[in-house]
């Protein structure tokens, strides 16, 4: 055997270790759970941003079909809750349902 | 014992704290993996163990999707998983950190008292650039197969078996002058 090879099969022996595994595994794992936090609230945040673009578009689009006009806006929803009395629960059931996903979904 | 795959459907699973286990059984390895890649920075190597875990955490779904869909060998599949993260650690480290700058201008490596018996070995590899380091590391060291470290580092089987035959040539001619 030369010496070159002596080299490596000696290297194959050594078992190198930490000296201090379990400060290793806390600070490894404490970066973990601070990268899902982190993670975690750039995820909210987004769902946020396209939350209330969502809103915004809903509302323009809204306005534009009323003619640009608030009160035509409200005339419209009295007049939808008039004719659909369950219309507003329903509405309301969907709203919980989304958040209930949302939440299931963990993205908020 | 749990096995490294029960552990890593469990993590998946929303228990988080089961990763733990696998970053106790896995430290050392990746410790000593880095060691030898890096030339004996003991710092660098615990770096690059703690990034490879992130990672390894952060694409824990990727290796479950494989891990169903694959037939190959199963034995140590976690560990040439985690293996190939920690190769990709080291290159993006290696990319970012100034400090390793001395090892690849072939500076003197920084030794420590506790890792005394590899300095030979750290000697001897350091003509090597870093890609050729990883393939020689796992090749020789480690005893992985061509195709296991085909699959770790990307790299055609051979084109692989070509790097490692130069590597294994300029080590053995650095050695004897």
């Amino acid at each position: 055997m030369t010496e070159f090879d002596r080299i490596l099969q000696s290297e194959k022996q050594v078992n190198h270790k930490l000296v201090d595994p379990d400060l290793f595994i806390f600070a490894t794992l404490t970066e973990i759970a601070h990268q899902q936090a982190q993670a975690q609230i750039r995820r909210r945040f987004k769902v946020g941003v396209a939350l209330c673009a969502l809103l915004i578009i809903i509302a323009a689009q809204t306005l534009a079909l009323s003619g640009m006009s608030f009160s035509g806006v409200v005339n419209a929803l009295a007049n939808l809750i008039a004719n659909y009395p369950f219309a507003l629960t329903i509405l309301n059931g969907a709203l919980v349902i989304a958040v209930l996903a949302a939440r299931r979904l963990r993205l908020i | 014992m749990l096995s490294d795959e029960a552990l890593v459907q469990r993590t998946l699973a929303g228990g988080g704290h089961h990763f733990g286990t696998l970053v106790k059984r896995y430290s050392d390895y990746l410790y000593g993996f880095g060691l030898r890649l890096t030339g004996g920075n003991s710092e660098l190597a615990k770096d690059m163990s703690q990034q490879s875990f992130t990672r390894a955490f952060q694409y824990l779904k990727s290796f479950d999707t494989k891990h169903q869909s694959s037939t190959a060998n199963t034995e140590h599949r976690f560990r040439n998983w985690l293996t190939g993260i920690a190769v990709n650690t080291f290159h993006d480290l290696i990319k970012t950190e100034q400090r390793y700058a001395p090892l690849e201008d072939h500076l003197e490596p920084s030794y420590q008292p506790a890792f005394a018996d590899s300095h030979a070995f750290y000697d001897l590899i350091r003509p090597l650039n870093s890609e050729n380091r990883v393939l020689f590391v796992l090749r020789y060291i480690y005893d992985y197969t061509v195709p296991e470290i085909a699959l770790q580092t990307g790299i055609s089987e051979g084109t692989l078996k070509s790097k490692l035959s130069r590597a294994m040539q300029r080590l053995r001619e650095h050695h004897h002058d």
